[in-house]
């Protein structure tokens, strides 16, 4: 490498760095945000929903998304979902002899902490359909109660969600609105209890929270 | 940020707390507690016991009853009552074996298996500083979490007091066999128990949950 290239190496690297920052800046300038708190519901897919198989209306997530350019945000997610059954009392053999009857109470608590991108098609619409993709931890427990006797797991994983939604504003130039989302949950969360093996923890979520845009 | 977005980010805010607070919703463990369906029946037979081998069995007059209190310590003993007794007494009969009775009961006339009854109350005392809301122990939405009080990081915090009775019927029964010594060892073949917090249950309630420690246990048959 001659000094005449390495001159114009550095004027290249230059040129690229003052492109991405004016890009920035010129993103800045154009920026919306979107922040959402959301009412979760949703039910346990694959083996896991043999564990609890109700379908759960307790969770709660709050999120948000910073538009990069027009049609593509990052976003954020962070929430938790509890999935709860009373399974009626039935005998449960160790095989050893000992037998217990009882009814159980079970609970599988997910808690995701997640980024990720988010396409709009519609960013200057009323309504605005997207297509999120996200990934993260997923902070898991898993729990039996039989009376006040408790056997509880502790886990962590990574969790990838597909999340397909749309926001409506309450009116065209009304900075707040309501967002509907259906999303697929797959954390690699592993966990062994009562005897059995579970090797991930697989959800279909559905969302409905109130939506405030700052620009 | 301008004027509209930050009256509407103050807004987004004050729905965040109304939000968490509707999700932190106060229930206490008591109410988590069901005493219909809260008695549980466990067993436990030894396997190996060869139970068409013996043919009599006895069980005791009466029935103990320990009382302890949140310390450990034994507050009362007195008898109860014995319907329990009669139970069993049935169930044996029902299987092919033989009910001595505990006032025939002597040196020449030992039956091969006695029933010990013991009932239990242990009181427990559980003392809780609870953090924020995540904190609560909520059995609906945030029982089990256990991250553990956040006092005095957070600035919200309080300390509760639940307490909870178990209730436990204890049915041991030993196989008696003279040792070559002209005494006699006790070896349990067979202990069921049933056990119930926070209730007062019903006669047909226990009832039916001693019946279910026999009926889960089909290994205990002479026939």
């Amino acid at each position: 490498m001659n000094y005449k290239l390495r001159v114009t190496s550095y004027k290249l690297l230059f040129l690229f760095s003052a492109f991405c920052s004016f890009s920035v800046l010129h993103c800045s300038a154009q920026t919306k945000q979107f922040y959402s708190i959301e009412y979760s519901t949703g039910t346990l897919l694959g083996a896991s929903s043999n564990f609890v198989n109700n379908y759960s209306w307790r969770g709660g997530h709050f999120n948000g998304q910073i538009f990069l350019i027009k049609n593509l945000a990052v976003g954020f997610r962070i929430g938790f979902n509890n999935y709860y059954s009373n399974v009626a009392p039935k005998m449960y053999d160790s095989g050893n002899g000992f037998r217990l009857y009882a009814n159980t109470y079970r609970y599988i608590r997910k808690a995701p902490f997640q980024v990720g991108v988010v396409g709009h098609i519609l960013p200057n619409g009323i309504v605005k359909p997207y297509l999120g993709l996200y990934l993260g931890l997923c902070y898991a427990t898993e729990t039996v109660m039989i009376q006040d006797i408790q056997s509880r797991k502790e886990n962590y994983g990574f969790i990838f969600t597909p999340e397909l939604g749309l926001f409506l504003k309450f009116g065209k130039n009304s900075p707040a609105g309501i967002k509907l989302s259906a999303a697929y949950n797959l954390a690699t969360n592993k966990f062994s209890i009562g005897g059995k093996d579970f090797k991930d923890l697989q959800s279909l979520n559905v969302n409905i929270g109130l939506t405030y845009m700052l620009h | 940020m301008n004027k509209v977005n930050e009256y509407y980010m103050k807004n987004f805010i004050f729905l965040f707390f109304v939000f968490i607070f509707f999700f932190s919703a106060c229930k206490d463990v008591e109410d988590q507690i069901n005493a219909e369906d809260q008695l549980v029946a466990i067993s436990q037979i030894d396997l190996n016991f060869d139970f068409t081998e013996v043919s009599t069995f006895s069980i005791s007059d009466t029935i103990s009853g320990i009382y302890i209190d949140a310390l450990g310590k034994e507050t009362e003993t007195k008898t109860l009552a014995t319907y329990q007794k009669e139970l069993i007494i049935k169930q044996m009969e029902d299987r092919g074996f033989l009910y001595i009775p505990f006032s025939e009961m002597s040196n020449d006339s030992l039956p091969d298996l006695f029933f010990d009854l013991v009932y239990v109350e242990n009181k427990f005392v559980q003392v809780s500083g609870y953090g924020w809301w995540y904190d609560y122990y909520d059995p609906y939405w945030f029982s089990c979490w256990e991250w553990g009080a956040y006092y005095p990081y957070y600035p919200v915090s309080y300390t509760t007091i639940t307490s909870y009775t178990a209730k436990s019927l204890i049915m041991d029964c030993m196989f008696l066999k003279e040792s070559s010594d002209n005494k006699y060892n006790a070896q349990s073949c067979f202990f069921g128990l049933v056990r119930g917090i926070a209730g007062n249950y019903k006669e047909s309630e226990i009832s039916q949950y001693i019946n279910q420690c026999f009926d889960q246990t089909p290994e205990l048959n002479k026939n």
